[in-house]
């Protein structure tokens, strides 16, 4: 039998907090959310969107020096920030054994996307004659996931997994597998994303799906999404090595999804949703009945947001009506390839508070929105398992199931 | 208006194999073969071509325009390169 898969050690920096406690505060706390505001990274001409949710009172030289700044990207910094905070929570120390018996999967959607922009901006319009010679390694997609093996000398599988905002619920999902197959026995996952840069803002405005206003996923007159930054990391083991190391244990990772639409690069299709969150159960070994909450993708498109909540009446059936769904995106923003990973833990932080954490920003019910999205305020209830779902452009999909342990 | 319509034409016409000039206009640009994907290109081909800027959705809404047929996108796109030129 593949063995259990549990979490017990959580990181994240993003536009909701620098780590975790900070986090949990953001998502619980009632009221509009204060974390989507004017974009101070670059200045947006006059048409563009003028928001986005960015990591706050952030400085580089705080956490890296010079030397390592030289070499870290903003998303390999929030990436190894996160991971820091992770391993830390999880009171790991890597031994000759441990190193080699732990892998390292972190996703991205894009990687480098501010070395990318500086450096050919630099080359071909600033007259510089050669970008820098560290301009590659930088921007590549795994480079996170290099820099955190590196940082604490893990030394088994390490890559980067890049399925645009499914990212990091591949690099979940992938570690979840290389631990049932036995070819670890800890895993380091999650992802990071940092691309809030004015090129990158100005072609996704060209794909009209960035709001002018603010993140309002599943309400009548939302308006797009908000693009956010950060990293999140999930430790996750075996249950057998966190119980013979006396591990703090969050949560069991007991089901993981994933499919894809095989229809379109942007536009999403129930179908793939559904076989996401079907798969997810089955792995998972139970019914849709067993779940109270969904963290949804909910980016607070027009099209996700219908086809999600269709996608969900056709898998949970009766038992729709009864679940609670909420977006946290409408406080994070949308963070691309770490997005799996972040929501991933605020579906832990809510099944260890057992307390569910709003949809913000929420206006009025639509006529293809018909769930209950938590509107506004945070509620208690009763949860025993949560599902994450993450849909991305392309028609990748992942599904999570978290159950609350023991 | 007339080179206007003209102009759209062309770009339209790279987006659908239906013969626009006999078209009356009216149609869904969605039964002429034009998905919503398609039509985010043909706005941006639109933006640069006359040097304007389709609002978002929610403001065209706001000021009554719809983007479901070729005579909308003439109203819309006669609107604002007047608008500009003013």
């Amino acid at each position: 039998m593949a063995a259990r898969i549990v979490v017990t050690g959580l990181g994240c920096i993003s536009g909701a907090g620098k780590n975790v406690g900070e986090f949990n505060h953001s998502i619980f706390s009632d009221g509009p959310s204060k974390t989507i505001l004017p974009i101070s990274l670059f200045t947006p001409d006059k048409h563009m969107t003028q928001i986005a949710a960015e990591v706050k009172n952030y400085a580089p030289g705080d956490f890296f020096s010079v030397a390592e700044l030289k070499q870290y990207d903003r998303f390999s910094q929030f990436a190894l920030l996160s991971a820091d905070e992770a391993i830390k929570d999880a009171g790991l120390a890597f031994d000759e054994n441990l190193s080699k018996r732990t892998c390292v999967v972190h996703g991205t959607s894009i990687g480098g996307q501010e070395t990318i922009e500086n450096a050919y901006r630099q080359f071909y319009q600033e007259g510089q004659k050669r970008p820098h010679p560290y301009t590659v390694p930088k921007l590549l997609p795994s480079a996170a996931g290099s820099f955190i093996s590196m940082k604490y000398g893990i030394k088994g599988p390490a890559f980067a997994t890049a399925s645009a905002c499914a990212s990091s619920g591949h690099a979940i999902a992938m570690a979840v597998l290389m631990l049932r197959s036995n070819m670890a026995e800890v895993a380091i996952a999650g992802g990071a994303e940092a691309c809030i840069t004015k090129g990158n803002f100005q072609a996704w405005e060209g794909l009209r799906v960035l709001s002018p206003d603010s993140c309002r996923p599943f309400s009548a007159k939302r308006s797009g999404l908000v693009i956010g930054e950060g990293g999140a990391t999930l430790v996750l083991e075996t249950l057998d090595h966190a119980l013979a190391r006396k591990a703090t244990i969050y949560a069991e990772l007991t089901g993981i999804g994933m499919s894809s639409d095989a229809h379109n690069i942007v536009q999403p299709l129930s179908e793939g949703a559904e076989m996401a969150m079907q798969a997810a159960l089955t792995d998972a070994g139970i019914k849709g009945e067993d779940i109270q909450y969904i963290n949804a993708h909910g980016s607070g498109t027009v099209q996700n947001d219908r086809v999600e909540t269709r996608a969900i009446h056709n898998v949970f059936g009766g038992h729709a009506g009864s679940l609670k769904v909420s977006s946290t995106k409408s406080v994070h923003g949308h963070v691309l390839g770490a997005g799996g990973a972040l929501e991933s833990i605020a579906a832990i932080l809510a099944l260890q508070q057992q307390r569910i954490p709003a949809t913000k920003n929420y206006l009025a019910p639509d006529s293809e929105c018909d769930l209950d999205y938590v509107a506004n305020v945070s509620c208690q209830a009763e949860i025993d398992q949560v599902m994450s779902n993450s849909f991305a452009f392309g028609g990748l999909n992942t599904s999570l199931i978290f159950k609350r342990f023991p | 208006m007339c080179e206007i319509k003209q102009e759209l034409e062309t770009i339209l016409s790279e987006y659908t194999t239906a013969e626009l000039k006999s078209l009356s206009g009216d149609e869904n640009l969605a039964d002429i073969g034009i998905d919503s994907l398609s039509l985010v290109e043909i706005i941006f081909d639109i933006e640069e071509q006359f040097d304007i800027k389709i609002p978002h959705e929610a403001e065209l809404e706001q000021r009554g325009f719809s983007l479901d047929s070729l005579a909308d996108l003439l109203h819309l796109v006669t609107c604002l390169y007047q608008e500009r030129q003013s």
